[in-house]
């Protein structure tokens, strides 16, 4: 070990492994069970980064997730890690880590002339300077983050894996110290399924770094026998390095656990890291409490640290910060740290206590030490660049508001500063308990929450070990007992520590009635005279000072500055800490990385499913590419060897209409409607008539919404008097389901009617073409495909080999077709049998490309394309669909609302363009005078479009202001690229306008 | 045509492969018969008609199943049921269970190419589709005769404990069957170390 | 996350369930003989509470059943659920 502020003994680090590592390129040594923060107060480093705004030199502050200063960015390349906290970093070898925001170098920075500059840089400084001439905002925008840039995120593939689980419990307890464990050991001791999570590495929190003692035996000893005890627990579980980043409704917690972050990058398997969501009946918060700092004139150099943070690294990672210390508090808790660090080796020069008299048990210990015990001052200057060097001391008044007497100066290498505790409610908060002010501890604790948790120990405002054991216990044993178990654990014994009150002090006044760099939030660089100044320009939420200033928007969110800033406000306002309130805490606690959310939801497979008809293999066996259709991955068109996306569709339209194509139809949604009221309850579900209809006929149908809308249509055929078999469009499938069982669940119970969807049963092809009859009969057995006795909208069962099958004689491409529908397991058997059969017609697959343009050579809409849910049936023209006989159906009401019966509806029609080889895009924008100044008035706007070989021309449909009077009219297209494309309105029919084609 | 025959099942077109590490066995019962059944359980001519073929009432307790002779009967909701058969018999099954039923309001459609059926055995089972499935499959909550419907990644499953060993069986629709083997055998890497 | 009661299944995430908007609205009989303004009525307009708000939920990935859910939309509490025709459990009629 050459690490030279490593003390000689004690720690929890293991002395034996020395782990090699780099810190801005140089390299240092550590020991196993270090932080990188740790490690490097232990070669004496305090000097780790750069402040946002004005660079100044900033050093390690704390031992925990609270860190503002020290965030640096680990690894390179594809394994970098952007803005992590050293002081949450475990140590492991050969990391390379590097301080983020300086440029080019942390010693020689710069942008520190932003310092120079302080004074010009102001709360709201971006919004004023940069907010106006809007166009320049790109620029500036560029230049702050080039000199701010917290990290850099990675620009490679993130190569690791991400795990995910949900788990359910009775009990979770979020935090693993002292509190927690109490709490899990008397939940799980009654049988409980416990989890407990704790962000460290370690358990034991705080308390790891202490001297107390529990249940007669040191409390690190007390914690080892704890964890034992829970771990050979079946039902408890124990989850390090597991942070609960959020707590939301109905006690669903998310915890991410790191897995691999730990370990040498060559000795990383499996996942990285492990999003749990956990469901809890009962949560219990030990989430400790965060100490705070004092906020002086140039509080933030190197060398000033948070007390506590002095002792874990004193007491858990056997590093002295510093050798001369001067010590500042307003409560007991310092006075601990003032020993540790003389038991250390450190001297302490003096324990500054802005308290007028401090007589507890502790002060006491502290004065026999030796220590000099200075009350009623308080430090209101440092000096120093990259490490404090001294400290300057004034008397403070009785009322706290004003500091006198003479500077005294005091020489020291290090400050530890305590401003009092602040219980870690930001769960609590999020779970929905407004975080309540209490002045007589000077601390927001949490509030009532709706939701089945407690929140014990110091997470609860409790300090005191004895207490803190109660409220675990009992919260414990309680919230196992709400989930009914018998939980009676008795309460581990620690003694009682009588403590002085703190003296609530959050910024220490300046002696000339203004101080400079007096820092609130060290990260983003926000001072009290920025809260002061936003006050005075009228700011009095804190939730707009927040914004105004910034405060707390960094990848710390203000852990340290936020109450300070708060109490800061509420002084300068005239107001108390409890008027002023808190900002709101929000999830995240700590950043969460974009691949723990992600988990394994990525890439083409499994970002979202990929749905496949039992023809599929056969479609990619046979060249076609695809196209998604909803979550249906279906064919789009089967290119031959040198065929282009456009000879590919004209061949298969053309082969399709001069002897047969066949098509992959089973993406159809198919629902299966029997019961006595079947066809009463299609009356009211589609726009025309259904009890009429024949058994083994089939009728197309619009549905509509109640607004009037289209929302779905299809085919429904009659398979016997109380029995309908119905199609739906592809993507309508699942909502058309709902909603039909909407209208029976809730609005017509007393019908008499049954849904069963069976689209995935179902294996379809279309088979369509002048030849289609010839190739179905010689695959179909025991059915007449005589085009009169087997008429259009009939349907027929008969028999492939062994398997039944069922023929519907639908087409929706003007040509005589037939969709054959076997159970899908025999799809591709089916399926091969038509390829088969159809071979001396020369059978032409065909995707959903050609589709689309034979339908829109015929005028056929497609839902959700030609319509977007503000088109009525008449609006397409096909008012005959409109039952004039039925006194209601879903939407008919709405068919005479002013809105519905508009005269300038956008209404559908065709277009030609007058160059026959220009397809218009779909989506175009139709104008009636190109030459207009933009922006020009739209009359409407092209909803399929298409190239049509078997016209010759291409082919549009469009949805056109009061467009059914306004055939033969010119309209224009005005595309983005200056070109004006120039079409005629027609009707929408371009082919076979006479349906001579449907009987072959 | 006849010589092309053949029936394939949903997954035809994976590889299922052997469970690797400590990953469970994942196993499709391949073509078993699965009769979807709508009634009133008000109605006690219904429950006679159900009684007469499948041998069993249809469970009325929700999220449960029976089993009887060489039929499971699964709990959908209060008026509706999956029947599984043994392969190639739903269409005999469907028939007599539809002539029972006559004049009885109901329906009885046969879902059989619409389904298929995995199991998932091993030490892991449980956590392996705890991975992204929101229900609680602790032994204590989830036993042998309930079953559940809720969902699996992006898609959804009827499932039920297995009544021997440490496993599920999980039926599930036939056109999300590819893309739930593909995420299961992704999610299982998480299982194949140690 | 949600955690929902359906009546039925039983407490389940809320990844299962899809919501159906307002309860309680029932369709008019004679839609013919209403006025524009009530059919707007109807299709429109929505009670939308800061507070106790009875909603229905489809049990989507379940039993697909709709029922009835009484939630407080301040504070995402949910007082219960209830079967379609029953009265929401805070007893305040509908
Ligand atoms: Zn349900």
């Amino acid at each position: 070990m050459s690490q030279r502020c490593r003390t000689d003994k004690g720690g929890r680090i293991d002395r034996d492994q020395t782990i090699q590592f780099t810190f801005n390129g140089k390299a240092y040594s550590g020991q196993a069970g270090d932080t990188l923060a740790s490690a490097l107060l232990a070669n004496g480093v305090h000097l780790v980064g750069r402040s946002w705004k004005y660079h100044r030199p900033r050093g390690i502050m704390s031992a925990g997730a609270e860190e503002p200063n020290a965030i640096v960015q680990l690894e390179k390349g594809q394994y970098t890690i952007p803005n992590a906290r050293a002081t949450q970093v475990e140590l492991y070898q050969r990391l390379d880590a590097s301080s983020v925001n300086c440029w080019p170098s942390l010693d020689f920075d710069l942008m520190s002339v932003n310092s120079f500059f302080s004074r010009l840089m102001p709360a709201g400084f971006y919004y004023k300077t940069f907010m106006w001439p809007k166009f320049m905002w790109m620029k500036y925008e560029y230049l702050i983050r080039k000199a701010s840039g917290l990290g850099e995120s990675p620009d490679q593939p993130d190569p690791d894996r991400y795990e995910r689980t949900h788990a359910h419990c009775d009990v979770l307890v979020v935090g693993g110290g002292v509190a927690g464990l109490c709490a899990a050991l008397a939940a799980g001791r009654a049988g409980a399924r416990v989890i407990v999570a704790d962000e460290q590495s370690e358990f034991g929190g705080l308390t790891l770094a202490s001297h107390a003692q529990i249940d007669g035996r040191s409390a690190d000893s007390w914690i080892q026998v704890t964890i034992d005890e829970l771990q050979k627990l079946p039902e408890v579980t124990l989850l390090p390095r597991s942070t609960v980043f959020g707590y939301h409704d109905q006690n669903f917690l998310t915890i991410n656990q790191r897995l691999t972050d730990h370990l040498p990058l060559t000795e990383r398997s499996g996942g990285r890291e492990k999003l749990w969501q956990v469901r809890a009946r009962q949560v219990v918060l030990a989430t400790g409490a965060m100490e705070r700092p004092i906020t002086f004139s140039n509080n933030d150099r190197p060398g000033v640290m948070l007390a506590s943070a002095v002792s874990t690294y004193i007491n858990r990672y056997a590093v002295k910060p510093g050798n001369r210390a001067v010590v500042f508090t307003n409560n007991d808790s310092a006075y601990q740290t003032a020993l540790d660090l003389k038991s250390a080796g450190s001297e302490v020069v003096a324990l500054v206590d802005a308290r007028a008299a401090s007589a507890s048990e502790i002060a006491n210990t502290v004065r026999s030490a030796g220590i000099e015990v200075v009350n009623a001052s308080v430090v209101i200057n440092t000096r120093g660049r990259k490490r404090i060097q001294s400290v300057k001391l004034m008397n403070l008044s009785a009322d706290g508001k004003s500091v006198s007497g003479a500077i005294k100066t005091i020489a020291c290498d290090l400050l530890a500063v305590s401003g009092g505790w602040s219980p870690v409610v930001h769960l609590s908060s999020q779970s929905g308990a407004k975080a309540v002010w209490h002045d007589a501890v000077a601390m927001f604790l949490p509030g009532k929450s709706l939701q089945a948790q407690a929140s014990v120990g110091a997470a609860n405002g409790t300090l005191d070990l004895k207490s803190a054991l109660e409220e675990a216990t009992a919260a414990g044993n309680s919230a196992a007992s709400a989930c009914g178990f018998n939980a009676t654990m008795s309460v581990p014994t620690a003694d009682a520590v009588q403590q002085d009150p703190i003296l609530p002090l959050w910024l220490v006044p300046s002696p000339k009635g203004r101080g400079g760099n007096q820092f609130i939030d060290l990260q983003n660089d926000v001072g009290a005279s920025d809260i002061q100044l936003a006050a005075r320009e009228g700011y009095r939420s804190i939730e707009h000072v927040k914004r105004y200033t910034a405060m707390g928007f960094g990848t710390d969110q203000g852990k340290t500055g936020n109450i300070n800033g708060m109490a800061v406000l509420a002084d300068t306002l005239g107001q108390s800490i409890a008027e002023t309130g808190t900002t709101t805490f929000r999830p995240n606690y700590t950043p969460v990385t974009f691949g723990a959310i992600a988990g394994q939801d990525l890439g083409e497979r499994l970002f979202d499913p990929i749905r496949k008809t039992a023809m599929h293999a056969w479609h990619e066996e046979n060249g076609a590419k695809f196209e998604n259709v909803g979550q249906w991955l279906r064919p789009w068109y089967y290119p031959q060897v040198g065929e282009s996306m456009h000879d590919a569709v004209n061949r298969e339209c053309l082969a399709t209409r001069n002897s047969v194509g066949i098509f992959d139809a089973t993406t159809l949604g198919k629902i299966e409607i029997r019961g006595p009221d079947s066809a009463k309850f299609l009356e009211m579900i589609y726009t025309n008539n259904w009890m009429n209809l024949e058994v083994g006929k089939g009728r197309y149908g619009f549905m509509l919404g109640e607004d009037g809308m289209v929302m779905d249509d299809g085919v429904t055929i009659r398979l016997a008097h109380d029995h309908f078999f119905m199609h739906t469009t592809t993507g309508g499938a699942a909502g058309v389901m709902a909603w039909m069982e909407r209208w029976l669940q809730t609005e017509w119970p007393q019908m008499e009617v049954f849904l069963t969807s069976v689209t995935d049963h179902w294996a379809t092809a279309a088979v369509v073409g002048p030849n289609s009859a010839k190739v179905v009969s010689a695959v179909c057995d025991g059915i007449d495909f005589d085009v009169e006795t087997f008429p259009f909208m009939a349907t027929r069962t008969g028999t492939i080999g062994e398997v039944v099958c069922r023929v519907n004689r639908i087409s929706f491409s003007g040509e005589l077709a037939y969709e054959v529908n076997v159970p899908a397991n025999t799809g591709r058997f089916m399926w091969e049998g038509l390829i088969q059969a159809g071979a001396e017609y020369d059978i032409t697959p065909y995707g959903t490309e050609a589709l689309h343009v034979l339908r829109a050579e015929k005028g056929y809409v497609i839902v959700g394309q030609d319509t977007d849910g503000s088109v009525t049936v008449d609006d397409l023209g096909l008012g005959w669909a409109l039952s004039k006989t039925k006194a209601d159906f879903i939407g008919k009401r709405s068919l005479t609302r002013p809105d519905t019966v508009r005269k300038d509806r956008k209404q559908l029609v065709g277009l030609i363009t007058t160059d026959p080889n220009t397809v218009i895009p779909e989506g175009a924008q139709l104008v009636d005078d190109p030459h207009v100044p933009i922006p020009m008035p739209m009359i409407g706007h092209v909803s399929s479009s298409y190239y049509s070989a078997c016209c010759g021309h291409s082919i549009a449909l469009a949805l056109v202001k009061d467009g059914h009077s306004r055939r033969g009219d010119t309209v224009y297209a005005p595309l983005a690229n200056g070109q004006i494309i120039e079409a005629r309105v027609t009707e929408p029919v371009f082919y076979d306008k006479e349906g001579a084609k449907s009987n072959g | 045509m006849a010589d092309l025959f053949q029936l394939q099942s949903p997954l035809v077109n994976i590889e299922m492969g052997e469970a690797k590490g400590n990953a469970p066995e994942i196993r499709e019962i391949t073509f078993l018969g699965y009769l979807n059944l709508r009634g009133k359980p008000g109605n006690t001519a219904f429950l006679a008609a159900v009684i007469k073929v499948l041998g069993a009432e249809p469970p009325i307790e929700p999220n449960t199943m029976v089993e009887s002779g060489d039929y499971r009967i699964y709990w959908l909701g209060p008026d509706e049921w999956l029947v599984i058969t043994p392969t190639g018999q739903q269409g005999q099954v469907q028939a007599k269970l539809l002539e029972a039923l006559d004049g009885v309001f109901s329906s009885v459609v046969d879902n059989s190419s619409g389904l298929t059926l995995l199991e998932i055995n091993g030490k892991n089972a449980a956590a392996l589709i705890a991975t992204d499935c929101p229900l609680d499959l602790h032994p204590g909550k989830f036993k042998p005769g309930q079953c559940a419907q809720t969902r699996l990644a992006k898609a959804g499953m009827t499932i039920a404990p297995l009544r021997n060993g440490e496993g599920f069986e999980v039926i599930i629709r036939r056109s999300f069957a590819d893309y739930l083997l593909l995420w299961m055998q992704d999610a299982a890497v998480a299982f194949e170390l140690a | 996350m949600l955690l929902i009661e359906c009546p039925w299944c039983g407490e389940r995430d809320e990844s299962e369930f899809s919501y159906a908007g307002e309860a309680h609205i029932t369709r008019p009989r004679e839609t013919k003989n209403l006025s524009d303004e009530e059919w707007a009525d109807y299709l429109f307009m929505r009670k939308n509470p800061r507070g106790l708000h009875r909603e229905q939920w489809l049990h989507a990935a379940g039993c697909r059943r709709y029922f009835n859910v009484e939630r407080d939309t301040v504070s995402y509490q949910i007082s219960g659920s209830y079967k379609i025709g029953e009265q929401p459990p805070s007893g305040e009629k509908v």
